[in-house]
């Protein structure tokens, strides 16, 4: 049966040489073989080209992502046309369907601050 | 003549109530269709394409014309059935609260509208109109994985295509089968949060599957059924009020067609504003085999 010293030199021989270093180093005083056989497994899989994520690399991850979500929502005036979200554009906008399938449409494509600036007007 | 609604907040009530609309409606998948919000009178003839088994193909001899499916199989629906639910509150309660009495009356009234449209359709499933149960009587406590496989083997037995096969079942079926020993255990992550946390299971055995709690029993113990959408063929459309109303409009989600008709009015005399929500539709059975029956002892 192969033991994990084994299975920890077989990958760690697969790994580009600076990640050979760091992984044959002796073990830290949180570490254990089992970490760092995760550990370069997860580092194979990166010089594969795989995405192979620590939590804390997922978290920061999504965390960035989540940002270039709210990005647009957040700068509606400025780079929208001037009276896009004005009162009496969407108005305009939401008559001008005569379409049952449109109007559904642009209703469900309005933010809920869109949908409330109409309803306001109302 | 435009079959939009105009006004602002009636808008908004219909849209919200355009949700529970679809969820309800959800079973139809299970059949061939032809929904939209085109204006259509009371009888007037919908035709709906029917999905069916492909003719066989063909050896190629000099010409890909050869053979050619001549045309889309239609099968004609005439719009008979009209059903239709009337809320109604006083302009005082309308003014004096803040939540918004018309949207929660509304979508309530459109739901049960969607399940008395689908309960009507589903009446059509009996013994005369596609023969006997597909697997013996059977109570919900012996309704398991392997009964399903029965099913599937019985359906493929009389050549239902494997591809959008439904399986729609009564509630305490449909629970039972939660339980099953394979069905619970074959839920991995992310899948097991809908089987566990939402008692929902999407497709098991090649089913698309649907849970419901209003199957008529149709006079012949009905608890479910095997579909395939050759089975029935189903059509809605939006039907023009004749009348003025305050407002009067089509409603329909654009990716399905699915649609109701939203009307509001005032009576003066008695200063109460109210809202109906009505459909137009058909249905017809189609081909006998396309559907399987589950029935209870």
């Amino acid at each position: 049966m192969i033991t994990l010293e084994e299975r920890l030199a077989a990958i760690v021989a697969l790994l580009p040489a600076q990640e050979q270093t760091r992984l044959n180093a002796p073990l830290a005083g949180d570490e254990s073989i089992d970490s760092r056989l995760v550990e370069s497994v997860r580092s194979l899989a990166k010089a594969e080209g795989l995405v192979c994520m620590t939590p804390g690399e997922f978290t920061r991850e999504a965390a960035k992502y989540a940002v270039q979500r709210l990005v647009p929502a957040a700068k509606s005036p400025a780079d929208a046309p001037a009276d896009e979200n004005s009162t009496a554009s969407l108005a305009a906008r939401l008559a001008k369907y005569t379409d049952p399938r449109a109007q559904t449409a642009f209703w469900r494509g309005l933010t809920e601050v869109q949908r409330a600036t109409l309803l306001k007007a109302k | 003549m435009p079959n939009t609604l105009t006004n602002v907040n009636d808008i908004k009530v219909a849209q919200n109530a355009l949700q529970p609309w679809m969820a309800a409606l959800t079973p139809l998948r299970a059949f061939s269709s032809n929904f939209s919000p085109e204006p259509a009178d009371k009888l007037d003839t919908v035709r709906v394409p029917f999905v069916g088994a492909p003719s066989q193909s063909s050896d190629f001899a000099g010409n890909y014309t050869l053979n050619a499916d001549s045309t889309v199989t239609v099968i004609p629906v005439q719009l008979n059935r009209h059903k239709f639910k009337t809320v109604h509150l006083t302009a005082r309660e309308a003014a004096s609260t803040a939540f918004n009495v018309l949207d929660t009356l509304v979508s309530a009234a459109v739901k049960q509208l969607a399940q008395d449209v689908l309960q009507d359709i589903f009446s059509a499933i009996t013994e005369e109109n596609y023969g006997d149960p597909v697997i013996a009587a059977l109570a919900p406590a012996a309704f398991d994985y392997k009964k399903l496989l029965a099913i599937r083997e019985a359906c493929s037995t009389v050549k239902m295509p494997v591809t959008d096969r439904s399986l729609i079942l009564d509630g305490a079926y449909y629970t039972n089968l939660l339980g099953d020993e394979i069905v619970s255990k074959s839920f991995i992550q992310p899948l097991a949060q809908p089987g566990i946390v939402d008692a929902q299971i999407r497709r098991l055995a090649g089913f698309d599957m649907h849970e419901t709690v209003i199957l008529p029993d149709n006079g012949e113990k009905l608890v479910g059924f095997a579909a395939h959408p050759s089975g029935m063929a189903v059509a809605m459309r939006y039907l023009v009020p004749v009348a003025n109303y305050d407002e009067a409009g089509a409603v329909t989600d654009p990716e399905t067609g699915l649609t109701f008709g939203y009307l509001r009015y005032t009576e003066i005399q008695s200063n109460r504003i109210f809202v109906t929500v009505e459909c137009l539709y058909g249905f017809k059975p189609a081909l006998p085999d396309a559907i399987k029956r589950i029935v209870k002892p």
